[in-house]
């Protein structure tokens, strides 16, 4: 193209950088990057599956008075600036204050693609539990005209960089959730009332499939989808529930299309004093759904929470009314969740400052829970121990409940300077957490302690934990 | 119409050398890695390196002395098992480690210091510590006056 010996340099640079175009060169440099940010993070890669290090590093020493000196005590400590540089063991400054240690934060999960958005939701994979996705959406003064948001698989292997990457344009993710039986598949509900379902095993930005507003799409955000098995050998459907009121149930044969499994109506809320509703316009009738929960045991059966503060429980086969409503919240649901151990129960959490639980067949709750005046974000049940739950506020911080003792919480954590937005506990042994706050970032925070891990043997199957679930509520409700 | 198909094919192309470039740039800024030197093995030669102090004595010696011990170690893995073959090495001295990405094409190997701690990383998430309770439980070198040593178990 140019003269001679230009061409000829650009050649030979062209030679040189061919390994570049080698097949190979992209699985070798994501093993190599795992490796290299392996060697950084190691002792908090092993705490997550709860292998300790160190096994000895806890045992006291014999000169040194103060708590054997642990990485975790000068994470705690603030404003000693100074301290942090030291590495001597005897150096190691007292805590100000009296931890119990329970709750250790093992990294955050922050890439510069998502960097001050609000993360909206998690879902973990159903096959590979490492493989958490989060949803991000701009985070401006009105949440729900969100511009753009995106979606990234993280994964405890690479603690610094996210798997992929989901760039979504014209509104910000709203929900996302895995499938079980394509487990490579992820359906996300965006701020704009569109759904799009993403092949994770793929890079690039584009949805495999996408909702369209003459398909009957939702008309306002998206708070939740969930993906739900109908029994054996009889698949698996695609639930969303939105603002706009209706509950739909979407197939993916030919392309996405949805049918109405309910449309919320109001009902009057007796906590917040409404006895009967003020006329009966068409529009004020609709209510928006912000939450929706299938029973682990009877499929047909969900429960949806609603903005005024009512919770109703609905079933597939009916699609007019519901089958019960709980009033108990005076502000919105955030989100509702059926206890994984025993499928009488359910938490749900509200704007109203509390955590309320309630059993299927009492109108009213059977216990509250509430720890400081704010409104509480999310609540999600520990995977390990039917007693246990945990709760999150927006001033940052997370509350650990035990059953045993509803009154207070077991143990909390509070983050500095941020507003979290959703909680996942993780879907394995070892008991992680993981919260998602307004400016891009999801602390995972591990758990210490045999309280929190499922008890071994006996005490430890399905029908031990329900037993032990139920004792503790009625002890507590007497 | 050829181009039509040529284009999005070309466009894949290009996001994954931006993937790529993104990753080694990425690898070269983790904590503690010194660099990273690519080299091809028919030659010996270097192709490219990034860190290593701009040292290219340096850069010349792990090149040649790494691409000996690959071939060394493939030639091990595949007399014990012919079908078989070598696919990451990682060598870890007293002071760093190496992990090299052997390739036929290729070779692939970063330098790392991995004495190295998450403290800085940690120490950015910042958690506000719950305030002590009345009765005091731990030495507290600020207020001597108290005087009380016993750890009281909460």
């Amino acid at each position: 193209d140019d003269g001679e010996g230009e061409g000829g340099e650009r050649k030979a640079k062209q030679k040189r950088n061919t390994w570049m175009l080698s097949a190979n060169l992209g699985h070798a440099l994501m093993i190599v990057e795992r490796m290299v940010v392996q060697n950084i993070w190691q002792a908090e890669q092993l705490l997550y599956r709860n292998i300790q290090l160190d096994p000895f590093e806890d045992l006291p020493e014999p000169e040194v008075e103060s708590p054997s000196g642990t990485r975790r005590q000068t994470m705690f400590t603030e404003d000693k600036e100074e301290d942090k540089d030291k590495d001597g063991a005897e150096d190691r400054p007292e805590p100000e204050y009296d931890d119990d240690g329970a709750m250790q934060v093992l990294w955050r999960y922050a890439c510069p693609v998502a960097k001050g958005q609000n993360v909206t939701c998690f879902a973990w994979n159903k096959v590979n539990t490492d493989i958490l996705a989060v949803g991000y959406g701009e985070s401006s003064s009105n949440t729900n005209v969100a511009r753009h948001g995106s979606v990234c698989c993280w994964s405890l292997k690479n603690p610094v960089y996210p798997e992929r990457i989901f760039k979504i344009d014209n509104a910000g993710v709203s929900s996302v959730d895995f499938s079980s039986n394509h487990p490579s598949l992820l359906a996300v509900g965006h701020t704009d009332g569109a759904l799009a379902l993403f092949d994770v095993r793929k890079q690039g930005n584009s949805p495999i499939l996408k909702s369209t507003v003459s398909g009957g799409q939702h008309t306002g955000t998206i708070w939740q989808v969930k993906w739900v098995l109908k029994g054996k050998d009889r698949g698996e459907s695609l639930v969303s529930i939105s603002a706009d009121g209706r509950v739909t149930d979407w197939s993916i044969k030919k392309g996405l299309e949805c049918s109405n499994l309910l449309r919320l109506k109001r009902v009057p809320n007796k906590q917040q004093g409404v006895t009967q509703l003020k006329g009966d316009a068409l529009l004020s009738r609709q209510s928006g759904g912000m939450c929706v929960d299938f029973n682990p045991m009877e499929r047909i059966l969900y429960i949806v929470g609603t903005e005024d503060g009512t919770i109703h429980k609905c079933s597939t086969s009916y699609s007019e009314q519901y089958l019960e409503t709980y009033a108990g919240h005076a502000g919105p649901v955030y989100r509702c969740r059926w206890s994984p151990f025993c499928s009488d129960i359910f938490l749900t959490c509200s704007a109203d400052w509390t955590a309320k639980m309630w059993r299927q067949d009492r109108i009213d709750p059977v216990l509250t829970f509430q720890s400081i005046p704010d409104a509480v974000h999310d609540v999600s049940w520990s995977p390990n121990v039917s007693t246990i739950f945990g709760s999150i506020t927006s001033t940052g911080r997370i509350d650990i409940w035990d059953l045993m003792n509803p009154i207070e919480p077991k143990t909390w954590l509070e983050l500095e300077g941020r507003s979290l937005n959703c909680l996942s506990f993780a879907e394995q042994g070892s008991p992680v957490l993981c919260v998602g706050d307004n400016k891009g970032d999801v602390t995972v925070v591990k758990l210490m302690g045999q309280d929190f891990e499922a008890p071994p043997g006996e005490a430890g199957t399905q029908e031990a934990q329900e037993e032990k679930l139920m004792k503790y509520l009625k002890k507590n409700t007497q | 119409m050829a181009d039509g198909e040529g284009a999005p094919r070309r466009n894949k192309a290009a996001e994954t050398m931006a993937t790529i470039d993104a990753t080694l740039k990425r690898i070269a800024a983790h904590k503690g890695v010194l660099g990273y030197i690519v080299v091809n093995p028919r030659d010996n030669s270097v192709i490219k390196h990034v860190g290593m102090h701009d040292d290219h004595e340096l850069i010349a010696k792990y090149a040649q002395r790494v691409l000996a011990f690959v071939s060394l170690t493939r030639s091990v893995v595949r007399d014990l098992d012919p079908l078989n073959d070598l696919t990451f090495l990682r060598l870890r001295s007293k002071q760093h480690e190496i992990i090299v990405a052997p390739e036929w094409d290729f070779v692939f190997m970063v330098v790392q210091d991995y004495h190295i701690s998450t403290k800085e990383e940690l120490a950015k998430i910042k958690v506000k510590p719950k305030e002590r309770p009345r009765e005091p439980q731990d030495q507290d070198n600020k207020e001597a006056s108290e005087g009380v040593t016993e750890n009281v178990e909460a």
